[in-house]
């Protein structure tokens, strides 16, 4: 192989693709979009739920005469906004114009008095967000109104609370700040970031194997002094350099960004890389563009048209799908996730990246993501040399 | 010149000797035993109806297939042993040769330049001759998909003629070419016949063989049917399109 050649089928390549407009827009566009659609949405989503919960809620009794002291207390609190007993109560309560429907029973006030039992019925919808919220704040606002019956109870009593309350109980929570700082953004990023490494060179590894082809380019190198391996090489090396062209436009666009001011983007997006980690994922990624782009070009080689090669490719997607839908499992087992997942491709380099940024280092992972990517990138390099050694391959008819 | 050449191969005075040459693709035999010569400095033909097996044979000549059976010698390199080594003694135009869209005319014939090792003051001189011979300069810094076909035929040529290849291998060189383009296609490969070059062309077309060659092959469904020097040829059965047809049969007219 000489090195001469591989740069000057690699320096026409770049030449060709960066005056691509289609490269370039998807190479620039989309990754300053990317973030802009991510944070933009999840931005407006968390906001969207903050001001549900702010909202005060639709609240409707039934009986209202009965219970007039916790009336007066009901109309008191800025939680509640009272609005009209509908006819339609399940109705209501299924559309959302009312949350909660309160029944107070005839003689609400007397039991109390007389000291009988008596039961106050909430009625809500358990699978609207907003009606479930309501309950449980009446339940909160029912058991304050309920301390004061009691303590009035006990005082007539001549008792102390100490009798009713032996002991109370204080939660701390004590989960690493790590990891609630990280979770968000350990669920996003590395799926964006493996998706560019992954996709992000692939337009180009069509337009490079199956687009000559169609072009019928390729012919005139194949009867140039350069070999077959050149060839090969020159064309990988394309691909990977605009893999990681990309890669940077990414960590600019996205990492950087949220590294320098995490709460400016919201709760969970706090990047918990240090200096180990970073280089562990670099690392990790490179070995991955090398092990996609060298695929993408076996695999493309093989089209006769750049739409049959768009086919070959598309399973690509389910490699970086697959990690996504098994990220509560990962967020509930963490480390304990079996090892054998870490030998599978493209989505071990996502579970590790999610390990990192849940601030867990675990070195025999890191050990085998490292290891099995690095394999299949050497299988992936011979597989693509191979099938550009292939007569039926080439000329495929 | 014979197609039947004699098994002791004087390499120089035959640019190309192909020496029973087949090629499978499966079960499909696309050519067998292709035999013939073509001495340095001729033009010859080899002239046969689609499908007859020329694009096929061509590209074993120019290292793109390799032979099933059979080899040849190109300038006295081996095809087989030796692909490297033919493929600097050669400048091919294929069928339908594809050119890089986004490469200016001057960029793609400096890239071809680049393979052959050339050094790019070597390549910038030979450049401004190819493109001065063929009246290229005008668009040589136009980007290829802005030429009309002509144009890009021109370019095509010039990528094939860089490295100043003793031979020159063109697949019907005139096919899809408006009256104009064909003209200065053909002029071309007189005047490189006339300057020592050895050219190698496909045909179906019995004018341009006739126009041209100093020698033809008749190919059909794979096989060289028969073959000699155009003068030879025209004087025996004086006209080549009823001597053509007269061996492929009316059938495959």
């Amino acid at each position: 192989m000489r090195s001469k050649v591989i740069w000057y089928l690699l320096q026409k390549e770049l030449l060709d693709a960066l005056r691509d407009r289609r490269t370039l827009l998807t190479m620039l566009i989309t990754p300053i979009l990317f973030p802009v659609l991510i944070f933009g949405f999840s931005t407006l989503t968390v906001g969207h739920i903050e001001e549900t919960i702010a909202r005060t809620a639709t609240l409707a009794v039934d009986g209202e005469e009965n219970g007039m002291p916790l009336m007066e207390n009901l109309s008191a609190n800025d939680t509640f906004e009272l609005v009209p007993l509908p006819d339609d109560i399940n109705g209501s309560l299924r559309t959302g114009a009312v949350q909660v429907v309160v029944i107070i029973p005839e003689g609400f006030n007397q039991s109390i008095n007389n000291r009988t039992p008596t039961e106050i019925v909430v009625l809500y919808d358990a699978s609207r967000a907003q009606s479930l919220n309501a309950a449980t704040d009446f339940r909160t606002f029912l058991q304050d109104y309920e301390d004061t019956v009691v303590d009035v109870r006990l005082e007539d009593e001549n008792l102390t609370r100490e009798l009713i309350e032996p002991f109370s109980i204080g939660f701390d929570n004590r989960a690493s700040e790590e990891k609630e700082e990280g979770l968000l953004l350990s669920l996003i990023l590395p799926l964006a970031v493996v998706s560019w490494v992954v996709f992000g060179g692939m337009n180009i590894a069509i337009d490079i194997t199956a687009g000559e082809k169609e072009r019928r380019t390729l012919e005139s190198i194949l009867v140039s002094p350069a070999t077959r391996m050149e060839l090969v090489m020159g064309k990988f090396l394309a691909t990977f350099s605009i893999t990681m062209l990309n890669m940077v436009i990414m960590i600019v666009s996205i990492i950087l960004p949220v590294a320098a001011a995490p709460d400016m983007i919201g709760e969970g997006t706090r990047l918990n890389l240090d200096a180990v980690g970073f280089g562990v994922l670099i690392g990790v990624l490179l070995l991955l563009a090398v092990m996609s782009n060298a695929l993408q070009l076996a695999v493309c080689i093989f089209a006769k048209s750049v739409r049959e090669a768009q086919y070959y490719v598309s399973p690509f997607t389910i490699f970086t799908i697959i990690p996504v839908m098994f990220f509560p499992i990962v967020t509930v087992v963490g480390e304990e996730l079996p090892a054998g997942v870490y030998w599978a491709p493209i989505m071990n380099v996502i579970f590790l990246f999610q390990e990192q940024l849940l601030g867990t280092q675990n070195w025999y992972h890191v050990g085998i993501v490292v290891f099995s990517t690095a394999l299949y990138s050497v299988i992936c390099l011979i597989l693509a040399s191979e099938m550009f050694k292939r007569e039926g391959v080439l000329f495929r008819d | 010149m014979v197609p039947k050449v004699s098994e002791e191969i004087d390499n120089i005075r035959n640019a190309v000797e192909a020496v029973g040459l087949k090629k499978r693709f499966g079960k499909f035999t696309a050519v067998t035993d292709v035999t013939f010569s073509v001495p340095s400095g001729c033009v010859f033909g080899l002239l046969g109806p689609n499908g007859a097996g020329k694009t096929t044979t061509l590209r074993m000549l120019s290292t793109v297939y390799k032979p099933t059976e059979g080899t040849a010698r190109i300038m006295g390199r081996d095809i087989v042993k030796d692909p490297d080594g033919v493929r600097h003694s050669i400048g091919v135009v294929g069928e339908s040769p594809g050119l890089y869209d986004r490469l200016t005319a001057r960029e793609t014939v400096r890239f071809y330049g680049r393979l052959y090792g050339m050094d790019d003051r070597a390549i910038a001189r030979r450049t401004e001759k190819i493109f001065g011979d063929l009246g290229m300069e005008e668009y040589a810094d136009r980007r290829t998909e802005k030429l009309s076909k002509g144009m890009k035929q021109k370019v095509i040529i010039a990528r094939a003629m860089i490295h100043d290849p003793p031979v020159l291998i063109l697949d019907e060189p005139t096919s899809g070419l408006d009256v104009v383009g064909s003209r200065t296609v053909m002029d071309f490969i007189k005047d490189v016949g006339r300057r020592d070059k050895t050219v190698l062309l496909s045909t179906h077309v019995t004018s341009i063989a006739q126009e041209l060659c100093d020698g033809v092959a008749i190919i059909n469904k794979g096989r060289i049917m028969a073959g000699g020097t155009m003068k030879g040829l025209l004087k025996k059965h004086g006209n080549l399109e009823d001597f053509m047809f007269g061996i492929i049969g009316r059938r495959d007219k």
